[in-house]
């Protein structure tokens, strides 16, 4: 007999399979059960003679499979989550109820037979009966078989296979996932999925899908300065000798920072999703766009905002989940120009400079004032007074604001406290632009050179080799400084050795803004004109044999999207000119990437991070470009006179005009 | 050399060692095993599952070994797939999930990311009922969980 259990009562299992052995196309769930127990459910009349399958063919059966293994569709535990358009057993049965009842027996017995037939045995019957189906009946076979071989793949594969089917979709499928029932939304919602999909859109252009989500980071430029801070306070650096000499002598009176001030350590583990709920501080000045999340400690305001102070944090970790969507909104709002606009109201003149971070916002004005403002109420926390011409350029970090003036001299302040620290003098006409990092503060003015002011040694040297006013300095990656001016060009100089590296040449009038991409590498589209690359022209011919050394060549990472686009992340410089266009250059080669046509007058301001540039123009407006592709977005207006300075944010734009406003553009969640 | 492979129902399977090699498990069998003409069991694979995943493998022959780093890098992650295999994938859902099974078991870990996709493609661009029709699954929630959840969802919806 092909009873292989003794046992005289069934298992749980039996009752379930018991209502369908002649669906069970895995016999091994049923084996056990053959020839059918009696039972109210049994079709089988227990008149009708008993055929069985021979004991042979059972145990060999047995023997082959060793383990059993119930199938899918005969799983006890699963069956209920199965939606019920199946076959049902009941209508099946009422329909042969119509038929004579000698019909009803053999059809009885033939299911019967199939249901505890072993598995071998089942094929063999089975391609027996498909040789003698008509094409109609194989029709009928075709169409039910598709949707009776449906798996519930997530809830029966183990977890971490489940996981990474999740992990190839995107986030409105993983969304949809979550509903289609409770194991699917567990799994949906996974923690792990989610913090892939941060990894792959936060702060970056994902190569996957081409686009990415505000990064809301709010400490990192703050850390890595601070490191900096610490380093120059161990060893103060001398420029205007070689570099191998460092004397290790103590920092005079420029000391970039108060070394006294408490610092506050933060948990080095958190990451980015502890920040967004906190108002902390971080340079939105648009130095470097986004490097990835980095965490370390950093240093406790100076100055007690009407923010409400930090929090301790670390101890609660958000769901990435929400973390995405968070940022996904933020995205969103830029995308669908969903922003809320704000003003800021106290300048009597036009608005030369601003720059802005989580907490202040700063401006320079031709009323000869500085005012530092609470970049959230809106409200002037002070005015800086002391400048006697129009301030041009400032720059500040956590601890100190530093100022140029047409009055040709430079200031350095403590904004927290209004105090003027020092007033630099050198430069023989007034001072435009300034850029400073832990060591040195650069300034470039209308008596067309370039001071490099070193904060620990409080020694002066000049690059000299533009021919008209300097508009704008800033240093990059270190030792290197770009610079560009009224004669048109972009000028890439060793601070060190004070000697000019490469001049950039392209725009067809005087280049008023420049940024530069820092340590972060920028996802650029490149276009392919006549089969090769528009963007591997040479800038100007003959200027890259100076390039070869210095520049560290940093991993250009390429991939080829299609046939005519080539998007590859590199270091970038974008200047903006007088002849209406901004250029986007690769840093490295100074091979001009891409030309970005749209403002009808003049550039003067710009920033830019991974995601998109800024521009502020002569022509009253501010424009919103795609960095990746150089495509306008689109252009925000509100200023009444030209826009002479803009700064970008995750989820701000700040536009100052020469008719004395400043205009706010907030793309902030607002769930 | 070819080695044998030796299906749960018994059936031998006799294929190149490159060809089997693709599977990381047999890898590390053979190299334990040394020069051995004894073949290898595969208690959890059945002989139908069994030739497509030689089928597969024997097409990728060729394909270098994948770092296994480079696999769980996000940016190389992609839902593409080339054309042999999508037409390979073309198969009902029970071998499909029979397949799936095996790469993970022989670990062939290109084989498993194919399947992985093939599932995650079912998946995408759905909406919730759809997805329960694609793999025959009943709604568990109340009407009431539904609602909230579909509210906590709505964020993605709109692009």
């Amino acid at each position: 007999m092909t009873h292989r259990s003794p046992s005289p009562s069934p298992a749980p299992v039996d009752s379930i399979d018991l209502l369908a052995p002649s669906l069970c196309l895995n016999p091994d769930a049923i084996v056990d059960l053959a020839p059918v127990q009696p039972s109210e459910h049994n079709l089988l009349p227990s008149t009708f003679p008993t055929l069985t399958w021979s004991e042979q063919s059972s145990l060999h059966h047995n023997v082959s499979l060793g383990e059993k293994r119930l199938c899918y569709r005969h799983r006890p535990d699963l069956r209920s989550k199965r939606a019920a358009d199946e076959f049902q057993l009941e209508e099946l049965q009422q329909d042969i109820k119509l038929l004579p009842s000698q019909d009803q027996q053999i059809i009885s017995h033939i299911w019967s037979l199939f249901g505890s037939a072993p598995a071998s045995h089942r094929q063999l019957v089975l391609s027996g009966l498909l040789t003698q189906c008509c094409v109609p009946q194989l029709s009928f076979l075709s169409n039910h078989l598709q949707p009776l071989l449906r798996i519930d793949f997530l809830s029966i594969l183990p977890p971490e296979i489940s996981l990474r089917i999740l992990s190839y979709l995107d986030a409105t499928s993983l969304c949809h996932a979550a509903q289609v029932c409770k194991s699917w939304r567990r799994l949906a919602d996974d923690d792990v999925v989610w913090h892939r999909m941060c990894e792959q859109h936060i702060g970056l252009k994902c190569t996957k899908c081409g686009w990415g989500l505000p990064l809301l980071e709010k400490k990192k430029v703050r850390s890595k300065r601070q490191e900096e801070v610490a380093q120059i306070q161990d060893r103060p650096l001398q420029i205007d000798t070689s570099s191998s000499s460092h004397p290790p002598s103590p920092a005079p009176s420029v000391s970039p920072t108060s070394p006294t001030f408490p610092t506050r350590r933060r948990s080095a583990s958190s990451d980015v999703e502890a920040d967004s709920r906190s108002a902390k501080r971080a340079r939105h000045d648009s130095r470097s766009p986004s490097p990835s999340y980095d965490s370390g400690d950093y240093p406790a305001p100076l100055f007690q905002s009407p923010v409400p102070p930090v929090k301790p944090e670390g101890t609660t970790r958000r769901p990435w989940k929400e973390i995405y969507s968070e940022r996904l909104i933020v995205e969103r709002n830029w995308r669908k120009r969903n922003y809320k606009v704000r003003q800021f109201r106290g300048h009597t003149d036009g608005v030369m400079c601003l720059q802005f971070d989580d907490s202040f916002l700063i401006t320079g004005s031709y009323d000869n004032s500085v005012k530092v403002w609470n970049i959230e109420t809106g409200e002037c926390l002070r005015t800086l007074t002391g400048h006697a011409l129009c301030v041009r350029a400032l720059h500040f970090d956590e601890a100190k604001l530093i100022t140029g003036s047409m009055d040709r001299t430079l200031k350095i302040w403590n904004y927290h406290t209004g105090q003027c620290i020092r007033t630099l003098q050198g430069h023989t006409d007034g001072v435009v632009t300034l850029d400073f990092d832990s060591r040195i503060l650069a300034s470039g003015s209308v008596d067309a050179t370039i001071k490099i002011w070193n904060f620990a040694t409080g020694q002066c040297s000049t690059l000299k080799g533009h021919s008209d006013l300097i508009n704008k300095v800033q240093i990059y990656k270190k030792d290197f400084l770009f610079s560009t001016s009224d004669d048109t060009t972009v000028k890439f100089w060793d601070i060190a050795s004070r000697t000019c590296l490469q001049t950039f040449t392209g725009h067809a009038g005087r280049v008023q803004c420049l940024q530069t991409s820092g340590d972060a590498l920028i996802s650029i589209l490149a276009k392919r004109r006549h089969g090769k690359f528009a963007a591997l022209e040479p800038a100007s011919p003959g200027s890259n044999a100076v390039v070869s050394r210095a520049r560290a060549s940093s991993p250009a990472y390429e991939s080829s999207s299609s046939d005519s686009e080539t998007r590859t992340t590199r270091s970038i410089v974008v200047t903006g000119g007088l002849d209406n266009t901004l250029k986007i250059w690769d840093a490295e080669t100074g091979v001009c990437l891409n030309t970005l046509f749209g403002h009808e007058e003049g550039v003067w301001s710009l920033a830019f991070d991974k995601l998109r540039i800024v521009s502020g123009s002569l022509d009253k407006t501010i424009k919103v470009w795609d960095t990746e592709s150089g495509e306008c977005l689109y252009t925000l207006s509100g200023p009444e006179g030209p826009v002479t300075c803009v700064g970008l944010g995750d989820t701000k734009v700040v536009g100052g005009s020469a008719d004395g406003s400043i205009f706010l553009w907030d793309y902030g969640a607002r769930m | 050399m070819p080695v044998i492979l030796v299906s749960s129902d018994n059936q031998d399977f006799k294929v190149d060692k490159e060809v089997a090699e693709r599977s990381i498990l047999i890898k590390n069998m053979l190299e334990d095993v040394g020069e051995s003409d004894s073949p290898i069991p595969l208690p959890n694979v059945t002989a139908a599952v069994l030739t497509k995943v030689i089928e597969y493998c024997e097409h990728h022959r060729n394909d270098p070994v994948q770092v296994p780093e480079e696999t769980d890098d996000p940016r190389k992650r992609s839902n593409d797939i080339e054309e042999w295999d999508m037409k390979f994938m073309q198969v009902d859902q029970e071998m499909l999930f029979e397949i799936i099974l095996a790469a993970n078991y022989l670990d062939i870990k290109p084989l498993l990311d194919v399947g992985c996709k093939t599932v995650a493609n079912i998946i995408k661009g759905k909406t919730p009922e759809e997805i329960r029709k694609a793999f025959n699954i009943v709604n568990d929630f109340t009407p009431e969980e539904e609602a909230q959840i579909k509210k906590e969802n709505e964020w993605a919806e709109d692009r």
